[in-house]
Order: structure tokens, then sequence, then C-alpha cells
């Protein structure tokens, strides 16, 4: 009787430590905040995984609200956000002509990154630019040009 | 043997208490620390109140209001069915409530999002919303479906506090839920301790430097530190509100004045009745329905007091400071200058220092050096003393040719124009008096009921069904109101404008709306014709259904043409808990506006190119707006209270370019972060100053019309 008593503890012992280490694994770390841990974005079809240098990403990005959303970079021509909820790398263009400024805003996407072009075409990146900068392309959403 | 099977069971216990038991988050705040108990004022017998203001976790003010159930007197109510839709003061004013507070959500303004039900009269059904129960011996019971038969019933959106204990999802706060335990919004609660006392709860929100509301923990820890046995939270935002009898409304709502809402909940010391004590609306009592006709055949008059309460910004006379301002009015950079200038305009002294003028372009007077030659030339010339360099603006009567510095002429008796500034200053302000008017029409539910919409009511009874998807002639069925013109006219002769003062329509253009009496009009007296003759004769009734799906047109649901944002904040499903089934509109409007950016600040007022300060995902102008009379004629700037009020001056003149000059950026900098926030800027975008919970999108009247979504021209 002892001895089953003693299996049985046992045993739920080691489920609890099993549902631990799954639930630990679950919880996946903000990239942003863990410098020891490689980052993780998710590609915009969530078919491969990229991985990037998060401490480039850290040295320049900046809380913009509390829903932990980073800015990555800012000019007065463009701001590249990160949506840590959707995986989304934003960018915003702030100037005109848009072509240009999105063709700089690509070059410093890939440069903070740290990232070459093909990597970058995984990522879910999403280019847009606001109505009272650019009527014209307004309301149309863009990738980065080298990944069309 | 023992020693080790201890040993597994401490192993065990620490685990399940390490990685099982939920855990608190530490860096949420359980809310203010105040006393519920002492300094509580009597408002009527068994009726006790105290405001709280706090700076820690943050700027705010609550109120408490506790009824002592077991006092005799007190009676408890809920807004009866014909009372739905109307101000908490109204509902407090109508049913002679000594307390009243604002009720549940809404779909409609008469139509709660929960179970509700006065004396008996249920007329909303029950929903997943949680509800609390008053039987007709002022019993009252939370949780559940209500028992049989039910007296009077009223549901809140959240239930915060069971049986004593902080619901569960407050406590363990997931960061997937930021509605539990991050959004901060002003709140609505009722509680009840275990001693039978009532606590009601409202805290104020959405006014930094005042109060900035709290989250739903919060909340339900400030309902067990006034010893809440259970609580549940009613309808917050800019609905909150707290009424007290003779006294108005306590709190401050976030809107800047009392919102309507759908139901109440009222205590009244002394007795609750359902008649109303007083009619604040106008009886309808002649009517006549045929189209065409004037539906209100009479003239009511009413008496408006009012006080207005406004501020204007006077130059003082100072130091050059009206100088400078007055000059500024007529388009003039102009200062205080001394004798070592010429300035081509000259005003006089004004309130420049002693020995100083006001001047318009003022250069210095050239060296004695410089107009050495020249001075001698026209001496000798003319035998003048006043010969000299003068600057080109000036004007002389003699010229004399000698080299003088750039821009400056050799000349004697010159001079440069004088202006003048007219010193006096007028600040008019044309307060806009609200007056409501509401139309009752006393059985028109009943009749619509008994004649048409009603399940045994006379239209029914006629073949084919009221259905959709058959064929049927008639597929549902509109409340359709009866409209009749009306005019509102000023005795004193004030503006009168009927509707939004934005649109300016005038009084005596207005239209009156009568419940039902449209509908019955289209479905007793000209359907009814359709469905008793052959197919294909009478007249067209209402057709399709709003249940069923949308024709597939290829365009997104919901309505309009363009494309829904894949943004994170932008996207239908980010959308779609604020906006509902309207999300698709709203996703379009952000696209189009912000293209997704939450951080996007269109700035150009200040520079004149557009009348914008306009902010973050849906471009929420905070620019106070400029307000004109029924006849067009610009009567002043509106500082809304829900904009950035403080932030910007609000000069007439603003109308002009540039359009906004600001006059205290700190105010505007907590704004620009607050309308920078997604949540808070699309809550806005949501709430009755811009889409009027999505219901209309003309601030957005590019976008509405650019996308086919609403015809916004004039």
């Amino acid at each position: 009787m002892k001895k089953n008593s003693r299996y049985l503890i046992f045993i739920a012992l080691v489920l609890l430590l099993i549902l631990f280490v799954s639930k630990t694994l679950n919880n996946k770390p903000n990239f942003f905040f863990n410098k020891n841990t490689k980052p993780t974005i998710t590609s915009s079809e969530n078919r491969q995984e990229s991985f990037l240098d998060a401490s480039k990403l850290i040295k320049s990005s900046q809380k913009i609200n509390d829903n932990g959303d980073l800015l990555i970079s800012e000019t007065k021509n463009y701001k590249v956000i990160y949506f840590p909820k959707n995986n989304q790398v934003f960018v915003s263009i702030l100037s005109s002509p848009f072509s240009k400024f999105r063709e700089e805003a690509e070059k410093e996407l890939l440069e903070v990154l740290d990232i070459d072009s093909d990597t970058s075409c995984k990522l879910n990146v999403l280019i847009t630019t606001p109505r009272f900068v650019n009527p014209e392309e307004a309301g149309k959403e863009y990738v980065l040009s080298f990944c069309e | 043997m023992k020693l080790t099977e201890k040993m597994l069971f401490t192993l065990l216990l620490i685990v399940f208490a390490l990685f099982v038991l939920p855990k608190t988050s530490k860096a949420q705040s359980t809310g203010p620390d105040f006393n519920c108990n002492v300094d509580f004022q009597q408002i009527s017998d068994g009726i006790t109140y105290r405001r709280f203001t706090a700076s820690s976790p943050r700027t705010l003010t609550w109120y408490v209001v506790k009824i002592d159930l077991n006092n005799p007197n007190i009676d408890l109510m809920v807004t009866p069915r014909e009372g739905l839709g109307r101000t908490t003061s109204s509902f407090l004013s109508t049913y002679g409530s000594d307390v009243a507070i604002n009720g549940d959500l809404h779909w409609s303004l008469t139509d709660p999002a929960g179970l509700a039900a006065s004396q008996g009269d249920q007329y909303s059904d029950p929903s997943p919303e949680p509800s609390f129960f008053i039987s007709e011996a002022n019993e009252v019971r939370f949780w559940g479906r209500g028992g049989d038969p039910l007296w009077d019933a009223i549901s809140g959106s959240n239930g915060i506090v069971r049986v004593g204990e902080v619901a569960q999802n407050y406590i363990t706060c997931n960061p997937s839920r930021p509605q539990d335990c991050v959004h901060l919004h002003p709140r609505t609660s009722v509680g009840l301790t275990g001693n039978n006392t009532l606590i009601l709860i409202v805290v104020d929100g959405r006014q930094p430097g005042y109060s900035e509301g709290v989250t739903l923990r919060e909340l339900a820890y400030m309902m067990r530190t006034c010893n809440a046995r259970d609580a549940i939270n009613m309808d917050g935002g800019g609905s909150s509100t707290l009424v007290f009898s003779g006294q108005g409304v306590m709190n401050q709502p976030s809107d800047g004045s009392e919102r309507t809402v759908s139901n109440h909940f009222g205590i009244c010391s002394g007795g609750c009745s359902l008649t109303p004590e007083t009619r604040p609306y106008c009886m309808v009592t002649d009517v006549r329905n045929n189209p065409g006709d004037d539906l209100f055949a009479g003239v009511l008059t009413a008496t408006v007091n009012y006080t207005a309460n406004f501020s204007c910004q006077f130059l003082i006379w100072t130091n050059g400071n009206l100088c400078r301002g007055l000059a500024a009015e007529e388009n003039e950079e102009a200062d205080c200058y001394n004798s070592g200038y010429y300035c081509e305009t000259n005003y006089g002294r004004v309130d420049c220092p002693i020995d100083q003028i006001c001047g318009n372009n003022c250069v210095p007077v050239p060296s004695n050096a410089d107009s050495a030659n020249c001075q001698a030339a026209i001496e000798f010339q003319y035998g003048r003393s006043d010969g000299g360099c003068y600057p080109n603006f000036w004007s002389c009567s003699i010229y004399e040719d000698e080299p003088c510095p750039p821009n400056y002429r050799c000349g004697a008796d010159c001079g440069g124009r004088l202006g003048t500034l007219d010193p006096f200053e007028e600040c008019v302000v044309n307060p806009y008096v609200r007056l409501e008017t509401i139309v009752k029409t006393p059985l028109a539910r009943q009749i619509w009921d008994k004649l048409v919409a009603g399940a045994t009511g006379v239209f029914k009874r006629f073949p084919p069904k009221v259905e959709s998807g058959t064929g049927s002639p008639i597929e549902y069925l509109n409340e359709i109101p009866g409209v009749s013109p009306v005019r509102y006219v000023s005795l004193d002769g004030s503006t009168v404008v009927a509707g939004s003062p934005v649109v300016g329509r005038p009084g005596a253009e207005a239209e009156m709306y009568f419940p039902y009496i449209g509908g019955l009009h289209q479905y007793f007296l000209q359907c009814i014709q359709t469905i008793l003759r052959p197919q294909g004769y009478g007249q067209v009734c209402p057709r399709g259904t709003a249940t069923a799906e949308p024709p597939d047109t290829g365009l997104p649901p919901g309505g309009g043409t363009c494309q829904e944002s894949n943004s994170q904040y932008c996207s239908v499903s980010y959308l779609q808990s604020t906006f509902g089934n309207t999300a698709s509109i709203a996703s379009q409007i952000c696209r189009l506006e912000s293209g997704g950016d939450p951080t996007a600040l269109n700035d150009n007022c200040l520079n004149g190119s557009s009348y914008d300060y306009s902010v973050g995902l849906f471009q929420i102008n905070l620019v106070p707006i400029p307000q004109y009379d029924a006849s067009g004629n610009l009567i002043g700037l509106v500082d809304s209270s829900w904009r950035c009020p403080g932030a910007f001056v609000t000069d007439i003149n603003r109308v002009q370019p540039p359009y906004c000059i600001i006059q205290n950026q700190s105010i505007l900098n907590e704004c620009v972060q607050r309308f920078m926030d997604p949540d808070f800027n699309i809550a806005t975008a949501w709430g009755p100053h811009l889409s009027n919970g999505g219901t209309t999108w003309c601030d957005w009247a590019y976008a509405a019309e650019q996308c086919g979504i609403q015809d916004c021209l004039p």
C-alpha cells in the first residue's frame, strides 16, 4: 500500500514537472527584453522563422506605449515600429515623395536589424503612409520593395 | 521509508506552490488606499456619501454612496421601459429618486445590453452580462437569472467581486486581457456588503490632473475596501454618472457633459414611484398621421435659465505687450524702439516705456560719420539742419545725391507713416444652451404592437407571413418614426439651432420624430394593401432583412469600398472588440488616415497649411473647432473638453492662418501622448463625439466619401 502511494506521488510529481516545463516553454519571453535569447520574428506567412540579433535592436528601441510597441528607428522622413503582439515590423513613411523615402526606410531597416534582403522578406513587414503626408499612396499597404 | 514519503510530499507541495498555484501580478495596482468607514455624510435617511481623492497610484477622484437596506424608508428602482434613453439627471428628476447612477451598456438607447426589468416588466432579455435583482420587498441579490416573479433587475458588464473575493481574472491579470488590469476608465459599480449595505462607487477618469480612472482590478479592490461581498461593474467611460437630488451631477463625466444612457438605477428615501413626478417633455395631444401634415399641432413655450462660464484673454497694458499684441492682430510685427531707430510705421507710444515708440519695421539711425557728407550738403544747399541719411521707406520733400549706407537715402524734411492701434479689446462669447425636447406619443408602442408588430397584431393575421428569404412582400418590420416639420424660435432674438450646433440647421427648419408613427403608416396603412393585392400590385414594402448574410459583392463586409487594414491596430480583428460589426468600416478609415501608425501626428495647423493638429490611428483633431450660427457667421471656437482643452489659444482669429497657436505646450504634450495610445485613440473614435458608436463617419469626411461609406457632403 505504502509502495503504491509512493509510486502515485512520484508519478504526480513527474506530471507536475512536465506541466511546468511545457508551461514555461509556451511562455516565450519578449525577445527585445531578453538579451540572452535569440529573438524570433515570425514571418508574415507563418511558414518560417528567422533569427535576428536583438542587441542591436535594444540599443535603438524605445517603448512607445503600454502595449510594448517599440520604436526601432525614426527620422523626419520615416518611422520603424515593432508591434510585438503580431510580430509586425511597421514602417510609416512621413515625407514625400513616398518612393524615395520608402527606399531609404528599407535600407535603414536592413541595417538596424542587421539582416540581408532575403531574410527580411521572411518578416512580417508592412509599409504605409498617412493621408496627410502622401494622399496618393495613403490607404495602400506595401511590403519591402525587393520582396515584391 | 517514512522520511522519503515526507520528502516527496514536501517536494510535491513546493512544486505545486511554485508553478501551479495562480500567480498574482505584483506589478498591477490594487487601487488607492482609503478608509471606506469614516467621514461619510448623510444625504437622506439611510443614505450616506463621501467624495475621495488620491494621488496614488495616480490622480483620482471617486465617490462612494452607502445605502442601508435595513432602513425601511429605502426604496430602489430600475428605469421603467418608458423612461429609457435619457440622462441620469432626467431619470432622477422624473421619478423623484434621491440618488441615481447610470445603468447598463446598451445596443441602442432603448435596448440595454443585459437583463433589465422594472416592477415586473422585463424589457431586456438576459445576456452573458452579470445582473443584480431587487425584489418587491427591496431585497437585493446578485448573479443568476433572477427570481420568479422577476421584479426589478439591471445588469452590468463585469462581475468584479464574488462572495467576498475579487474575481479571479482580476487577480491573475492575464496580459492578453488588458481590459482587466491595464485599461484606465471612469467607472460605475454597485456592490452589496454582508450586512445588507448597498455600495455605489463612481470613479471619474480621462481627466489628467483631476482623475485618470481606474482598472477593473482596482475597482474590485476598492469595492472590497468598502466590504462589498458581491459587486458588478456597470457601464463606464463617459456614461459614469452620479446624481443627487437637489445637488445635480456630483461627479465630472469625462465627456464634459452628462451623457444620455439607456437605463439607470435609483435610490429613494421614502419610496420610489414609477409615475413621473414632473413631465420634462411635451405631451403631444393633438396628433394626425396623414403624410404631409404637421404632426405637432400647437405652440409650446419654455423659459430657459442658464449660467454660462467663460473666460477671455486680454492683452496687458505694460512694457510693449499691447504694442506687440495689437499690431499682431493687424498682421504687423511691432515692438518698442528708442530714438536710435527709424520706423516705417510709428504707432505712437502705446504702452512702451517713456522715450520709446511702438514701431513696425524699424532700422537703426546711421552714425554721424555715415551721414556727415549728406548733412553738410543739405545745409550748404538748403540751409537746413535736418538733413541726413533716412531709410528708403521714408519719404522726404528734399533729396540730395550724397552717399548713404545701403537702403538709406540722403534727404531732409523726412518722415515715416503714422499708424494707429485700437487699444479697445472686446470679448464676445455666444454660449449654446441646450434645450432637450422629448417626444412622447401616448400608447404608440401599444398601438404598434396591437396593430403591427405584436405576435397577435392585426397586421400579422393577414397572410403571407412576415418572413425573409421566402419571397414574402414583407420580409421584416422596421420601427419607423413619424416625422413632422417643427419650428423652434427664440422670443428674445437669440439664434436657434436645431440638433447638432455643428450642423447648424436653423431652428425654423427643425424636424421632430415620433416613434412608431411612421411604422404604423408604412405597414398598417400601406403594406397591408400590398399583401392583400395580387403580386406586383400596390406599393413596394420595405424589403431585405437585417439578419441575412450580405450578398457577396467582393467588397469588405459591413460597407465601404476600400481595403481593410492589415496593420496591428487598424485590423478588423483588433477593432472588432470596440467597433463590433462596424469594425470593417473603422479599419478602412484607420488605414486611409494613419496607415496604422499609432504615432502619426499632423501638426499642419501651426504652419497654416491645414486645420489639423491630428493625432494617432484615427487622426483625431485636437484643434478647437470653429462654431457658426445658422447664418454661417463665425461665433467662436469650441475648446471641447474631450480634445485637449487649454492646449491652444482659442482666439477667434485662428480661423485664419496659422490655424492654431500653442498656449500650453505641456498640456498639449500630455494630450498627444494620450491620443497616441492606440486603445485610447480607438475608444475616442468610437465614442459619442466622433463615430458615435460606429454609426456616423463624417468626422472622416474624406475617407467616408472616398470609400463610399457615408455621404458627408453638406
